[in-house]
């Protein structure tokens, strides 16, 4: 069995830190996972001095599988990942300038995991969050992105500005995602490969040409459930080329898979403050989601919060998040809700 | 006021075109840092060595950190990991043990006047371009 190799990744080089880069990790531990070194490679991201990670990173050259898998996150038994909203402080952030495509993050390995990060791309000219494009097609693989929150800050030069672009050249679970200011949001480019792809619980905002875009081929495997899009797309907060299965997805226009979840406007915390988590006030996405908790592709339960959204049979919120609220004692929840706060507890 | 971590051991892959586009070699600079960046317990030797360039800003040595792309390609591709690798191998023996042996050179540069290795011009020519195979000739 596979041993997790953890290494601390700290741009202010606080205690216990092996790398002050994401980028440096990368560079120190590339190698052949499922040989000798039988290892699952872990950068467990901090940030102690409030400094961000400022160097794109490519992950390439390595050997995985589905044992022997790259693992980058922030640990929420700590205190460096973001509560839902980006957050300076001592949250941990990527932020970089890579332009023309390469991506704050360029994955190009077929075992990885993209953990509770906060990922920003500042370049002018074709502005990418997470890249997949220089990954070889391949269904021996699992790209996992999930918690993560994805924005835009560059941005008004050449070449089209993605959020999460690349997805059809591999088996990717994207779940719990905010992605916000990019041109597209989340893009699954035409491929042949058979894979799947999951693309669930994400809120989508302002992404100017379109916000969730499906060109997969009818080979991929494409399923999207309880998707938020909103702001003006221009051509259209969906554009896909149907799905194998799809529900509860929420559009502001026209556009969305699900007829009855279309023109529909999600009440956020501050949508002005890029806080996207569900105002009290919200009538669309609260309890209007698809509970995924069995899902056969990928079950989960949390939200990007680590809150709980309720176990089989608990009425589910749209998006990334969950909507709790912390003051009321499990009692006057619903009663599926009360009965897994109890069991939490 | 720059600092360039670089790659002091070969990463391998047993396919060809992995290796060069993906893997680290031996002298490719991986990121370029300020003077005031400390390093963490795994950024030296042996995994990596350290050149300071105190009178260079970091964006003058940025560019020792991009990749070689491919020509003629409408979507940027990486053909190598790196465009720039310091020939050390290649550096005089006082050099290469200094360098090996401390993790680290100064190099005078640009207005710094403090204590120092090498200078800039001495240490230039042991970094090449692998994509036009001369080494550089340029000032910082």
């Amino acid at each position: 069995m596979a041993t997790e190799v953890v290494k601390i990744v700290d741009p202010d080089n606080g205690s216990g830190t092996d790398y002050t880069s994401l980028s440096a990790w990368e560079a120190g531990e590339q190698g052949d996972l499922t040989g000798a070194r039988d290892e699952i490679a872990v950068a467990k991201c901090r940030c102690t001095g409030g400094t961000a990670d400022s160097t794109n990173v490519t992950i390439d050259g390595w050997t995985t599988d589905a044992d022997h898998y790259i693992k980058i996150w922030t640990d929420p038994s700590e205190s460096y990942r973001h509560d839902g909203k980006w957050t300076t402080g001592n949250k941990y952030r990527l932020t970089s300038s890579a332009a023309w495509g390469i991506g704050t993050i360029s994955i190009a390995e077929a075992y990885v995991r993209i953990i509770g990060l906060q990922i920003d791309n500042t370049a002018t000219n074709q502005a990418v969050g997470i890249s997949l494009n220089s990954l070889t097609s391949t269904t021996s693989s699992r790209i996992e992105i999930v918690n993560n929150i994805v924005r835009m800050t560059g941005g008004g030069g050449s070449g089209a500005h993605y959020g999460i672009v690349g997805l059809q050249k591999a088996n990717c679970y994207v779940v719990n995602n905010i992605v916000y200011d990019y041109e597209y949001g989340i893009y699954i480019n035409w491929d042949t490969a058979a894979v799947v792809n999951c693309i669930y619980s994400n809120t989508v905002i302002d992404c100017s040409v379109s916000g969730i875009v499906n060109y997969a081929a009818v080979s991929v495997t494409k399923r999207a459930y309880n998707n938020i899009v909103q702001g003006t797309s221009s051509e259209g907060n969906y554009v896909d080329m149907g799905w194998s299965a799809s529900g509860n997805n929420i559009s502001e226009d026209a556009t969305s898979p699900n007829s009855a979840y279309r023109t529909k406007t999600v009440t956020f915390v501050s949508e002005a403050g890029d806080d996207f988590h569900l105002s009290s006030s919200d009538t669309e996405a609260r309890g209007n989601g698809a509970n995924l908790y069995n899902d056969s592709y990928y079950a989960f339960q949390n939200d990007i919060d680590g809150q709980d959204r309720g176990g089989s049979g608990a009425t589910w919120d749209i998006g990334a998040d969950e909507y709790l609220n912390s003051s009321l004692p499990p009692q006057l929840l619903t009663p599926q809700r009360s009965i897994q706060h109890l069991l939490v507890r | 006021m720059a600092q360039i971590l670089i790659k002091a051991i070969d990463a391998t892959h047993p396919d060809a075109t992995n290796d060069r586009v993906g893997c680290y070699k031996r002298g490719m600079p991986v990121v370029v840092m300020p003077d005031t960046h400390t390093w963490g317990a795994e950024e030296r030797p042996p995994k990596f060595i350290v050149l300071k360039i105190p009178g260079v800003p970091v964006e003058t040595v940025k560019k020792y950190i991009e990749p070689e792309l491919e020509d003629g390609e409408e979507q940027p591709k990486i053909y190598r990991r790196r465009m720039w690798r310091f020939r050390i191998d290649d550096l005089p023996a006082a050099a290469k043990t200094k360098l090996l042996k401390n993790g680290e050179l100064t190099i005078r540069a640009g207005t710094y006047d403090g204590s120092y290795d090498y200078t800039w011009a001495q240490v230039r020519s042991y970094i090449r371009n692998l994509k036009t195979k001369t080494d550089e000739t340029e000032n910082l």
